[in-house]
């Protein structure tokens, strides 16, 4: 890491007060450009350019490899077909065979979740869901999701029945009362937990990625080297496992959460 | 994590209550450990899920 990229990561870190992260290409920019409204503009929304870049990205794979489908496909096709493939199986696991309308919403959260952490293992990019704001965003968005799932599922009064705990005998009337509340709650706790988990667990990463970088950098500043040591390599591998098991993780509590509001089968055992 | 976001919501909505009906401090110890049964709640409906997930798997295997 050059000593300019330092310097920016000690002026974003005294900015900010906060956790130190790498400096980023927009956070070069915008050093070298300080006072300039578009890169004053840059680093205010740093997070929804990295975001809207990986969704622009991954827009783009979809659309490339989706242009000219062939029976026998190429590479890439194949590739992206055994992407979707093991999403739908992941997915159909839990949801089974009437979930597979909702595919395209986990898969695709799936997808955007794990570009998102794995960005900012590349030198110059950084994960927007180290950000509040953005796992805040995604975690809203399946909620409003799941609850939207619900009412057109259960319809009005299953999804008022769903919350008060589908009472079906006296006690499950008696229990109404203690149910809805703790319903209503667990709703509201859904979000706030999917949310801080990632915020969390990137930010950690990425906190640790940058302690360790500039710990090899001071390892050589005996010797005035414009270079350190590369101590964040393993944190690197660690910060990809990690990104991967939380893009996981967020996903597959999405599709439990869907799964819990969806109407229960026949003879199914109720988790409420 | 949700037993840790279980009682910050069940603080959220207390609090807020408290300063709306100057229950104070009642609204926020009901619901927070309203908050914390809730989060109980939903640890054990996701267990309950994935043990049933794990026993189709092993019944079609």
């Amino acid at each position: 890491m050059t000593a300019e990229a330092l310097h920016a990561e000690a002026h974003a870190e005294k900015a900010e007060q906060g956790l130190k992260e790498l400096a980023n290409w927009i956070t070069l920019v915008s050093e070298k450009w300080h006072g300039a409204p578009w890169a004053d503009f840059l680093h205010h929304w740093e997070n929804v350019v990295f975001a809207w870049t990986i969704a622009l990205g991954l827009i783009v794979i979809a659309f490339l490899g989706t242009r000219k489908t062939r029976p026998i496909p190429g590479p890439f096709q194949n590739f992206l077909e055994a992407v979707v493939e093991g999403l739908e199986n992941f997915i159909g696991e839990v949801l089974g065979e009437r979930g597979r309308k909702y595919i395209p919403f986990i898969g695709t959260l799936f997808l955007y979740v794990l570009s998102q952490n794995l960005i900012g293992v590349v030198p110059g990019m950084k994960s927007p869901t180290s950000s509040l704001n953005t796992t805040v965003a995604l975690a809203v968005t399946v909620f409003f999701y799941v609850q939207w799932t619900g009412l057109r599922e259960n319809g009005l009064l299953g999804y008022i029945g769903h919350l008060m705990g589908s009472p079906r005998d006296l006690v499950g009337w008696i229990m109404v009362p203690l149910n809805f509340p703790l319903h209503i709650l667990e709703e509201f706790i859904k979000p706030v937990s999917l949310s801080l988990r990632l915020f969390g667990n990137i930010l950690g990463e990425d906190s640790l990625i940058a302690a360790f970088v500039t710990l090899g950098i001071a390892a050589l500043a005996f010797f005035h080297l414009p270079v350190g040591l590369p101590l964040q390599f393993p944190f690197l591998m660690l910060a990809m496992l990690t990104g991967t098991i939380q893009a996981l993780v967020f996903s597959l509590l999405s599709t439990i959460y869907i799964s819990l509001m969806l109407p229960h089968e026949e003879g199914a055992e109720s988790t409420h | 994590m949700i037993f840790a976001a279980g009682p910050m919501v069940g603080y959220v909505i207390g609090h807020w209550m408290d300063g709306r009906l100057g229950s104070d401090p009642w609204g926020t110890v009901v619901f927070s450990l309203s908050g914390f049964i809730a989060s109980l709640k939903q640890v054990i409906g996701i267990i309950q899920r994935a043990s049933k997930e794990t026993e189709k798997g092993e019944t079609k295997s």
